[in-house]
């Protein structure tokens, strides 16, 4: 395992990102990584604050069109994350705070689906205040692992 | 500057704030993740708003849509506090740092672009009516507003590349 993580990381491609020393190589990928995750986490917090009472003036049917735009946030990371990984793939295999990292943001993106599903496909939302306890849970569940994934996420610096 | 800014430096670098802080190992990866928490809360709340300037989701009016902006007041306290903190900890990694002082520009015009916008646009925002397109200023504050928030975001991370910081 260990020998192919070597490999990967030691391709031309990935050297060479690394080593660079033009601000386009590796600190442009993070400032990337750290912009997708401010459109993604961040428009799914809108919608979660409008659930559990803020600006009830908006109509739930507005961020109909946010969730597709949150999708963006998480292609641009995956990309970003995926050739993050790469540059350091031995040593991140082995921080137990980057598997805790990633099941946060596997989970938080599996409430995030649902939570669309619950909102617009279901017929179950009544589309309208109050809005039912099934819908702060969502919105709860989603706040507190975008929270942990961002957590360990920046953590990955200092820990494991 | 240099001749202002270096006694300023040694005056906080040595302060006894700075010295305590500097030996609670914890604080710099809570104050890390603080930033990055409020990072996602000011970018994803105002970069909402700002989009609703630019003529998106009409059919939410933008008065409704500004009632989630104190949440993104909330994000700024939250990134000044933990800011701050780096700040006092290791002041010359950023008063010495260009990164950071573009940082400090754009998060200026970001600001007084709002302020601009809550001073004397107030009358005109309650005016427009739900699926009425915005404005043509509206639509400038809300551009100018996405673009100097990249801009914070952008030098902020830049901090270690373009200049030292860690």
């Amino acid at each position: 395992m260990d020998d192919f993580l070597l490999w990967l990381q030691n391709l031309p491609v990935f050297v060479a990102i690394a080593e660079s020393p033009s601000n386009w190589g590796y600190a442009t990928v993070l400032m990337l990584h750290t912009v997708g995750l401010g459109w993604l986490v961040g428009l799914n917090t809108v919608v979660n604050l409008r659930l559990l009472g803020v600006a009830k003036r908006v109509p739930f049917e507005t961020f109909e069109e946010l969730f597709p735009m949150m999708w963006w946030g998480f292609w641009l990371n995956l990309v970003t994350g995926v050739v993050l990984f790469c540059l350091d793939a031995q040593h991140k295999t082995h921080q137990w705070i980057f598997w805790a990292k990633l099941l946060s943001v596997a989970l938080a993106l599996v409430t995030l689906q649902r939570q669309r599903n619950y909102l617009f496909r279901s017929g179950e939302f009544p589309g309208t205040d109050p809005v039912p306890a099934k819908g702060k849970r969502y919105a709860w569940t989603s706040l507190g692992l975008w929270w942990i994934a961002t957590a360990t996420g920046r953590l990955m610096a200092y820990v494991g | 500057m240099k001749a202002f800014l270096v006694p300023l430096v040694k005056w906080v670098s040595a302060s006894h704030l700075s010295m305590y802080l500097k030996t609670l190992v914890w604080i710099w990866p809570l104050c890390e993740t603080l930033h990055f928490i409020g990072l996602a809360m000011l970018v994803g709340v105002a970069g909402f708003f700002d989009l609703r300037l630019l003529g998106f989701w009409k059919r939410a009016p933008i008065s409704a849509c500004k009632e989630f902006m104190p949440w993104a007041m909330g994000g700024f306290a939250l990134n000044l506090a933990s800011g701050l903190v780096f700040l006092t900890m290791f002041p010359a990694q950023y008063a010495y740092n260009i990164s950071w002082w573009l940082k400090m520009l754009f998060l200026f015009i970001a600001g007084a672009n709002a302020l601009f916008f809550e001073t004397a646009m107030g009358s005109r925002m309650v005016a427009l009516k739900p699926g009425e397109d915005s404005p043509v200023v509206f639509k400038a504050i809300g551009a100018i507003s996405l673009v100097a928030w990249f801009f914070v975001l952008y030098f902020g991370r830049m901090l270690p590349f373009l200049g030292e910081a860690y």
